[in-house]
């Protein structure tokens, strides 16, 4: 018996069919029991788990709350991970859509961070894409330098005090410019650690990647994105000036 | 102080950052964050690092990824035929590969290089086989030898010195013909065919000499130079006859083409459909 059929038999009414499919199960009960200690010793969230209960029943809308509930958070990783909106917003919805599809898939453990892995995988897919088929940005060259210009959008923030406001989007501009130096596995780790603040073991289950393997991508990003930020030394304040003396 | 960190280090710098050490280990790096100047530096640059990154605006989703109840539901056309087209295609274009292969490029050559006898042989047994041809004999008197009479042979051999080739109907002496038959060696006589005589064929020859249609081609005589004979074939080739139009080869590959082409494009089709 899968997680989740597990957690509808202990919590919710099944149709008589399946219960009728899973009277094989003896101990089914003692599962129930040992379920709900599982759960509370990893502090599961169990509204979580009843709308993917409800999820897998056909419910769209009760799918549809998690997907509000998950949906900034895996915009900003794809965001982060592709570094255009419209990409990134479509590799979301996919996302949500295979995950709605193999949600029979999902065995239990924390769903912000299966969700997550498809996510990523996504993003992969998608980079994996612009390497066979390089595209050229459109942004506007300078035809004195040939520099590219830079856009209105980039220029734009919420921030009332404008030149507070510029240089954090120039700040912003030389971390995405970093992170998008890096390979993309450690890519996906340094943004969902750093960026989203994810523990290693949520990280690890949304890579699909051993705790050891997380652990060293994540040093050696760190260590990368400090010396691309070198590049930037003007944007950073005095007292953060890095040295980059010592590898 | 050291002079260089390695890999190690720096792991135990950004686990140290993210509590991620045992107690044992994170005493050694405070220890060493005392003692050793570089790995201080470093530890504070990596810490800053992280601070920036956790300080990066987190932005709205630029609008709801919510599914729609008939969005939802799994594609079920296509799950299993566009990859059973796909292999279907491809196992049509291997087989054409392999039959062109053999048929052109292998030992099938050699067979094509024997088939145009075998094709004049065929295109010759029906016409043995059938209707005699149509034959104009345009001077009975002076044949001109040659032909190989093969069904002639024994009758000629009876009748002369044992050189092959008759030279058709009307030739009362046996000249060696043009092109005619040579037998190897002296034949023991049929007594059948010593005692059949031979003229009843040649009365049906000299009673065809009036009939212009079973002349042999040669110099027209005086009466009929320059006259026009129509002759219309005697039989027409059945229709239950089989036709020699295409061998089973170029069959299997315009079969197996057609195949590859048409599952192919179904199953492009049918994906386009699906991931739509």
């Amino acid at each position: 018996m899968k997680f989740p059929e597990l957690v509808l038999w202990c919590d919710y009414t099944l149709p008589e069919k399946t219960v009728k499919k899973y009277q094989q199960y003896v101990s089914i009960f003692r599962k129930c029991e040992k379920l709900r200690t599982v759960l509370r010793y990893n502090n599961f969230d169990m509204d979580e788990l009843a709308l993917v209960a409800d999820a897998l029943q056909g419910d769209v809308d009760a799918f549809n709350r998690l997907v509000l509930a998950y949906q900034d958070m895996a915009f900003n990783v794809a965001y982060r991970m592709l570094a255009d909106e419209d990409l990134a917003a479509d590799a979301v919805q996919n996302a949500f859509l295979s995950a709605y599809r193999n949600l029979r898939a999902y065995r239990g453990g924390s769903f912000k961070a299966w969700v997550l892995r498809m996510v990523t995988n996504g993003c992969y897919d998608e980079l994996r894409r612009q390497k066979r088929r390089p595209t050229i940005p459109l942004e506007p060259v300078n035809p004195e330098d040939g520099e590219e210009m830079e856009s209105a959008a980039w220029l734009a923030s919420d921030d009332p005090q404008p030149e507070q406001a510029f240089d954090q989007a120039e700040l912003e501009h030389a971390l995405q410019h970093c992170l998008e130096s890096l390979p993309p596995e450690f890519r996906a780790v340094v943004v969902l650690v750093d960026v989203q603040g994810m523990d290693y073991d949520e990280v690890s289950r949304s890579v699909r990647t051993p705790l050891g393997t997380v652990k060293s991508r994540l040093a050696r990003a760190r260590l990368k994105l400090r010396d691309c930020l070198q590049q930037y030394q003007e944007l950073l304040p005095p007292q953060f000036r890095l040295t980059g003396g010592a590898r | 102080m050291t002079e260089r960190l390695n890999d190690r280090d720096w792991r135990l710098i950004s686990a140290y950052l993210d509590a991620q050490l045992s107690p044992v280990e994170t005493e050694r790096v405070e220890k060493r964050i005392k003692e050793d100047l570089l790995f201080k530096r470093s530890l504070d640059e990596i810490a800053y690092t992280k601070r920036l990154l956790s300080a990066l605006p987190q932005k709205r989703a630029p609008r709801n990824f919510t599914l729609a109840s008939e969005k939802a539901q799994k594609p079920l056309r296509g799950l299993w035929l566009q990859p059973a087209l796909s292999f279907v295609s491809i196992v049509a274009t291997a087989l054409l590969v392999v039959v062109f292969s053999f048929n052109y490029l292998g030992a099938g050559s050699a067979r094509q290089a024997a088939a145009p006898q075998s094709e004049m042989l065929a295109a010759e047994a029906p016409a043995a086989e059938g209707t005699e041809p149509v034959i104009i004999n345009w001077n009975p008197v002076l044949g001109m030898g040659g032909g190989g009479g093969a069904a002639d042979a024994k009758e000629v051999y009876t009748g002369g010195d044992g050189i092959g080739g008759a030279g058709g109907p009307g030739f009362p002496v046996a000249e060696p013909g043009v092109g005619g038959g040579e037998s190897l060696g002296p034949l023991e006589p049929d007594p059948e065919t010593v005692a059949q005589p031979a003229p009843v064929a040649r009365e049906e020859d000299s009673a065809a000499d009036s009939d212009l249609s079973t002349l042999i081609l040669g110099l027209p005589d005086e009466e009929t130079a320059g006259t026009v004979i129509q002759s219309t074939p005697l039989r027409e080739e059945p229709a239950s006859l089989p036709r020699r139009g295409l061998s089973s080869p170029i069959l299997i590959m315009i079969i197996a083409g057609a195949t590859a082409i048409l599952a192919g494009a179904a199953a492009l089709i049918l994906r386009k459909i699906t991931h739509a």
